[in-house]
């Protein structure tokens, strides 16, 4: 299915994903004149909210109204997911986290102790369900890593940047793009730099009035800085890629 | 009066075998160290260690996995990939040699050889030539996960505080020229055969019982509390090189590993042998607990082998029988594997809490009624392998597809 794109319109991004999404958004707002000429639009629903999308036709349609009032004050008015209009998609978080691996693992072993258990999460459900009805590039977003490496650190472990390669690998099929964490924004292989939860955006949600910032002591959800930087990696990934548009 | 005069019934034929149902053959063991269900037991060697190693998990005994399956691999996929067979992901170690050639890798004291056998574009390794059903994408690949089955091996020996080891041939392949020793032939399962390189060697119970108790005493010295527990693998050779006939080959390999086992357990007082190759094989037990092959061990003689086990552990060290798991599950825990939990672990959940001794010993008494019932089935049954076969051992002597119509 191709898609359907304004020609007088910059090329259509989505951003999909829970409310991780929210430092990519205040990214994108902050910057302003110096956005790349693209059109980015946002769906966000916190905590498992997008497990309420179903595949209609060419939409991603919320089943409940939560969700349904989630994604038309994120995305500025749209109740459900056009994915016609969009000429790449970026998923985020989605209750993803980079898996860890001991990265002398066969290939073999790598992919049947990753496949399985992916399969049956949100993330890769719903970008099954967008590659079903559109062919457009779809990029994976982990949810960032803490600032503390919250896990047990695997000796040998595969770096996050080789996962991430791993991953596509063993996605081709769908055609998903795992992107690593941006290393400028890491301060060890398995955690942030303090510095990005600062003043970390919440996910704005209709008739919670919430909205501002998170509360100083958690430690997962990322600033306004953190995601110019992931989106400026998004799309030097996207330009390597071929662009859009 | 003499020496037999005082002897207890078990030393009499009579009494310990002729006069008694097989099933109530016992006291077969006079265990020299106490199992407690708190030490770390790795079990290695030929494929009848696999039973050791899930019977002692499914009893509640911390049976040491030092190479677990990465988190997310499925069982049935572990099962494939080798994980959980034994407690690291050597394969079959069928030789005393081929034990202490993975001893010395693991020590430093030599390097794995380079040589990879290539097959329709995978690669195979031929010291573990089963141990991936498809083989490894590159050599590099190949080498990489070697190093992390030596690392696990390693931690074995330095962290087990009981090493079981089943002997399983005398019959072996090495290099002609560099001297290392293959566990199957080059070109049964990959690689190509070749008579200039490739060097057959029945072993004979001099170098065997040397090289054993070589072996040993250097884990020893590197884990100073370490026991070893021995044990004769009873399934016949699938094939012999040797020039005889396979039924002679294998009753003399047989015969030597069971006098090296014996003679090491007297020579070093942390070394015993426990006798599954007798219950299995020998006369009384009529070759009962075998499948109509005559070869595969039926699953009830592999739960009457460690019935036995069991039983002659906890009446001769009572107060270890009755102990209480004590360890974590990081005590089953290999290098960490992000949160995986331990297939020991597991299995023991899944079969439940231990039971008290009471109770162990009427779940004894069931089982036994329950192997009589199966072996009484299994003989009617004829040639089909029966329900509770153990075909889903690991036996890469099975894989050779050069024997498969034998």
């Amino acid at each position: 299915m191709r898609s359907r794109r304004n020609e007088a319109s910059a090329p259509g991004i989505c951003i999909l994903g829970n409310s991780h999404i929210a430092c990519l958004k205040s990214a994108w707002d902050a910057l302003g004149t110096d956005r790349p000429p693209y059109r980015l639009t946002f769906f966000g629903s916190p905590g498992g909210g997008m497990r309420e999308l179903t595949l209609e036709g060419d939409r991603l349609v919320p089943a409940v109204d939560r969700v349904k009032n989630d994604l038309r004050l994120t995305s500025g008015g749209l109740e459900a997911v056009p994915l016609a209009d969009f000429a790449a998609f970026l998923l985020v978080g989605l209750g993803l986290h980079t898996p860890v691996r001991d990265r002398r693992l066969s290939q073999a072993v790598l992919g049947a102790s990753l496949r399985e258990p992916l399969d049956v999460t949100l993330m890769i459900r719903l970008a099954r369900s967008i590659r079903s009805a559109s062919d457009v590039p779809v990029f994976i977003a982990a949810t960032p890593f803490k600032t503390r490496a919250a896990r047990r650190q695997v000796m040998n472990a595969l770096p996050p940047r080789a996962m991430a390669e791993a991953l596509t690998a063993l996605y081709t099929d769908v055609g998903l793009r795992f992107l690593p964490q941006p290393e400028a924004t890491l301060k060890d292989v398995w955690a942030t730099r303090d510095e990005f939860l600062k003043d970390a955006p919440r996910l704005q949600r209709a008739n919670q009035g919430r909205g501002g910032q998170f509360d100083a002591d958690q430690e997962v959800h990322m600033n306004t800085e953190y995601g110019k930087i992931y989106l400026q990696a998004f799309f030097e990934s996207l330009a390597l890629q071929g662009g859009v548009g | 009066m003499h020496p037999y005069s005082t002897l207890a019934d078990r030393y009499f034929w009579s009494s310990a075998v002729a006069r008694r149902s097989m099933f109530d053959i016992d006291e077969l063991w006079d265990p020299k160290h106490p199992v407690a269900r708190t030490h770390r037991v790795a079990t290695f060697g030929s494929c009848f260690a696999q039973h050791i190693g899930r019977a002692l998990a499914g009893r509640g005994y911390n049976w040491l996995i030092t190479e677990q399956a990465p988190r997310g691999l499925s069982e049935e996929n572990a099962h494939r990939f080798n994980y959980g067979v034994f407690s690291a992901r050597t394969g079959n170690i069928y030789t005393v040699s081929l034990l202490k050639q993975w001893v010395a890798w693991a020590c430093g004291d030599s390097a794995p050889p380079k040589e990879v056998w290539e097959k329709d574009g995978r690669f195979y390794d031929p010291f573990r030539p089963n141990i991936e059903p498809d083989g490894f994408a590159s050599a590099a690949e190949l080498a990489a996960s070697r190093e992390m089955a030596i690392e696990a091996f390693r931690e074995c020996l330095t962290g087990a505080d009981v090493f079981v080891f089943t002997l399983g041939l005398t019959e072996s392949w090495f290099h002609a020229q560099h001297g290392y020793e293959y566990p199957m032939c080059p070109g049964t399962v990959a690689g190509t055969f070749d008579a200039k390189r490739h060097k057959f060697v029945n072993q004979d119970y001099a170098f065997i019982a040397a090289t054993l108790l070589e072996t040993l005493q250097k884990v020893r010295a590197l884990n100073p509390r370490i026991r070893f527990l021995l044990t004769v693998s009873p399934v016949p050779l699938t094939a012999t090189a040797s020039g005889n006939h396979v039924l002679v080959a294998t009753m003399e390999s047989k015969s030597i590993l069971r006098a090296v086992a014996g003679h090491v357990a007297r020579q070093l007082e942390y070394a015993d042998y426990f006798p599954s190759y007798e219950i299995i094989n020998s006369t009384p037990f009529r070759g009962t607990f075998f499948e109509p092959n005559l070869r595969s061990v039926h699953q009830a003689g592999v739960a009457h082998v460690m019935d036995n086990f069991f039983r002659c552990l906890g009446q001769k060290f009572p107060q270890a029988e009755a102990e209480a798991p004590e360890h974590s599950a990081g005590s089953s825990n290999g290098p960490a594997q992000a949160d995986a939990p331990p297939v020991a672990e597991a299995r023991k959940r899944r079969d439940g809490v231990v039971a008290p001794p009471d109770a162990a010993l009427r779940e004894t008494r069931r089982r036994k009624r329950l192997e009589r019932r199966q072996l009484r089935g299994a003989r009617k049954g004829g040639a089909d392998a029966p329900q509770g076969s153990c075909s889903d051992v690991v036996c890469e002597e099975e894989l050779l597809s050069a024997f498969a119509k034998k």
